[in-house]
Parts: structure tokens; sequence; C-alpha cells
């Protein structure tokens, strides 16, 4: 029999570094969650992102056990990454010049697939390039479809 | 060593994010300057730092690019410490390791006379009761090892669980560190609940354990940190010490442990696992 879900708790959470501080302490705990236990599964499995945000969407359960989806960092988070490598220089300049090519929109997009409300990948692409533009960095060379 | 020791802020951001990018925008800036969890809102977001870091002016500077685009506002909260895992500490079961150790809290019944070792933990928002896979299965490696006599290094102690093991199975002298202070606190009070009284229980990382010579090195924290770690534990074991590590996975953990380890002579010797939980014993 399916287990009763008692909340579905959305967080961003850096990779390994989940701690029983607010707001995991509190939103876990108050459920009755052992949140060590949440914080020690958390770390392991997002050991090879360690610093990157990465939204988690945990459910907790009536018996008090829990799961947890890791996703994929958000797109805007992915730009701002990819510009940063690019422009490797000051945070000022990362504003003023950034820019990202097609191909990268294209690997944001492929790996944003499954969280994002597209049915193809040009679509998602279009959603990334969106983004991008609304964020003040210029997407370089020909439209690719 | 799961557990940080300080008040944090809340600081509730409304933001105006018709096309849903904003928020993300916010929060990858806010991570840069020390804000380390986020939580969605309807209206916006919640972002949470640790008081101590807290700098509103470098905040602003942070978001100023973004204050001229965009429509967003904020208010702090200030949220005092506390033991958030209180309600789970307050009704825990019970564990047992094989049929020789029990562990249990202090208000369950003692069971001493059916199990030949019986630790009492008072948790307090600190790692190990036991009922974690990497807790139960350095207990078990702990039951099967030869520690009468040992000189013990206990590194992330957490609730001092491990240390307080190996001193009832006969470990002479034992030092238990971690980096958070409530890791350490909660390891004395555990270890005088337990009346063991060759523990010291140290605060900090690896770097600044002074001691070494130790016969027998107890590490449950994750793979990224042992792997730092490492070169300093085959230095501080003797000759033919042996290091118990866990708090990582089978997959793809444990290879990468073997590898880091070999490059020191640590010789892998075996390890259990536990819904892909890892306990593995080198020697050196």
């Amino acid at each position: 029999m399916a287990k009763v879900v008692s909340a579905l708790v959305k967080l961003q959470i850096k990779g390994g570094a989940a701690n029983p501080s607010p707001p995991v302490g509190p939103a876990l705990g108050a459920k009755g969650v052992n949140i060590m236990e949440f914080c020690k599964q958390f770390n392991a499995r997002t050991q090879d992102k360690p610093g990157k945000v990465l939204p988690v969407v945990i459910t907790v359960y009536a018996d008090k056990s829990f799961d947890f989806i890791i996703k994929t960092p958000p797109v805007a988070i992915q730009l701002l990454e990819v510009t940063k490598l690019k422009s490797g220089s000051a945070e000022s300049n990362r504003k003023k010049v950034a820019s990202v090519s097609w191909d990268q929109v294209r690997t944001i997009a492929e790996d944003k697939m499954p969280d994002l409300n597209a049915f193809t990948i040009e679509s998602a692409m279009s959603m990334v390039a969106g983004t991008a533009r609304s964020m003040g960095i210029t997407v370089s060379g020909e439209r690719p479809y | 060593m799961l557990s940080i020791s300080m008040n944090y802020l809340e600081l509730v951001f409304t933001v105006n994010d018709p096309e849903g990018f904003v928020k993300d925008l916010l929060i990858a800036e806010l991570s840069e300057i020390d804000f380390d969890t986020f939580e969605d809102t309807d209206k916006g977001f919640k972002a949470y730092i640790p008081a101590d870091k807290f700098d509103e002016t470098a905040l602003k500077d942070q978001l100023a690019h973004y204050a001229e685009q965009f429509r967003f506002s904020y208010a702090i909260n200030e949220i005092p410490q506390k033991n958030w895992n209180e309600v789970w500490e307050s009704n825990f079961e019970p564990v047992t390791v094989g049929d020789k150790l029990h562990i249990r809290a202090t208000f369950h019944p003692s069971k001493s006379d059916e199990f030949p070792l019986e630790i009492v933990i008072d948790p307090k928002m600190a790692f190990g009761t036991g009922h974690h896979e990497t807790t139960y299965l350095m207990s078990e490696f702990l039951l099967q090892s030869e520690v009468e006599g040992k000189k013990v290094l206990d590194m992330g102690c957490g609730s001092g669980i491990l240390a307080i093991l190996a001193s009832k199975l006969g470990a002479e002298e034992l030092l238990a560190v971690d980096i958070d202070p409530v890791c350490v606190s909660s390891t004395v009070e555990n270890a005088q609940l337990n009346e063991t009284d060759n523990i010291t229980s140290e605060l900090g990382d690896i770097d600044e354990v002074n001691d070494s010579g130790f016969d027998l090195i107890l590490a449950n924290i994750n793979r990224n940190i042992l792997i730092r770690h490492m070169a300093r534990y085959a230095e501080m074991l003797e000759d033919e010490g042996e290091l118990i590590m866990s708090g990582f996975y089978e997959v793809p953990d444990l290879p990468i442990i073997q590898e880091e380890a070999s490059k020191y002579d640590l010789k892998y010797i075996s390890h259990y696992t536990r819904n892909n939980w890892v306990a593995a014993k080198f020697v050196k």
C-alpha cells in the first residue's frame, strides 16, 4: 500500500553542505524526521557537486520516513556558471560582457529537459535562451533551428 | 560532524517574477556570499545564512545589478539556535547490533541483562545513534576488531558513540574530535552517561590534531573529507594500525576511497554494506 504523504518540502541546498540548521532543521524536524539522517544522505549523494545550489524536493510520510529527489541546478544558475567560466574575470565584467553560444544553450537545455515544461529540445533551448537574454546575457551566433 | 551550532538569519524575499527566473538569479547571487540554503515560497523565497557571516553591504552590492532591472524586497528575521531534531530524538526506537550491542536513549528501559554491551545516547542534534547504516556498520566492525589496550582516534565523532563503544571494548586511550562544538559537548555528556572515563573530546579539523601513534582510527564522515584526510590518517597510524572508514556508498565511492588509500600504502582488508552504504577497513 502506498505510504501517506504528510508534507512536501522544496529547498535548494548547496551540494555536500546540508546541515541541520534552518530551514532544513525546522522544516523536517517539526515533522518528526531525523534531520541528521537526511543531511548524511543528501551530502553523500551530492559529493560530486560541492557548493553547487541544488533544488531538492523532500517527501515526508506520515510514519516520519522520507525520500527526496535532487534536481539539476536551475537554468539561471547554469547560465551564470557558463559565463563565469568564459570571462574568467572579475564579477562586474562577467555581467557586462557575458555571452553564451547556442551549443552551451543546448547543453543546458538537455540537462534541464526533465524539469522544464518543454516537449522538444528546441522549445527547451528557446526557454534557456529567453532566460539568458532577460539576464542580460547575449546568445551569440545563428539560431540553429 | 553533522551539525552547525549558531544562530541563523532568514531573509524573506518577495519577488516580482512573472517569468520565474528572477528568483533563481537572486539565489545564485546569494549562494556566492555565504547563504547556504533556500526555501521556495509562493511569493518568492527565503534565504538562510549563519548570523555571523551576514554582511548587509555585501548583500546590497551583490544584488545591485538586479535591483535596477527587477522588483524585489526582503525582510530579515533572526532564528535562534535550538535543537531542531528534538521531536525525533524524543521518541526514537532503540537499536540492536547483532546479539551483542543494545543502543538506547535515556528514556528507554535498560536491557543490560540481555546484551553484553549497552550504550546510552542522548543525541542533542549530534550524529550517531546507531540508526544510520554507517553507524551500524562501524559498530559491527568494532565488535569484531581487536580493540583491547589500543589507542584510538574517532575523527568526526558526532555523538561520541563509536569512541564510547571502543572504550567499552577495552581501548586504553581515546581521542574524539569534531569540527562542531555541539558534537564535542555531546561526546563529553554521552561519555559520562556511559561511565567511560578515558575519552578526550576535542574541537577541530584533522590538522589541529597533534597526537599520533594511533592503533586504530575510526572515521565516519563522507567521501570528500575522507579523501582530504587520508594522508594524515596514514601518518597518524602506528605500523599495522587499522583505519575503519564510513559515510560513503559502495557505488560509486568505494573504489575511489580504495584508490586514495593505496596512495599512502593503506591496504584494503574488507568492507560491509547496508543499503549501499559502506564501512571499509584498511591496514597500514
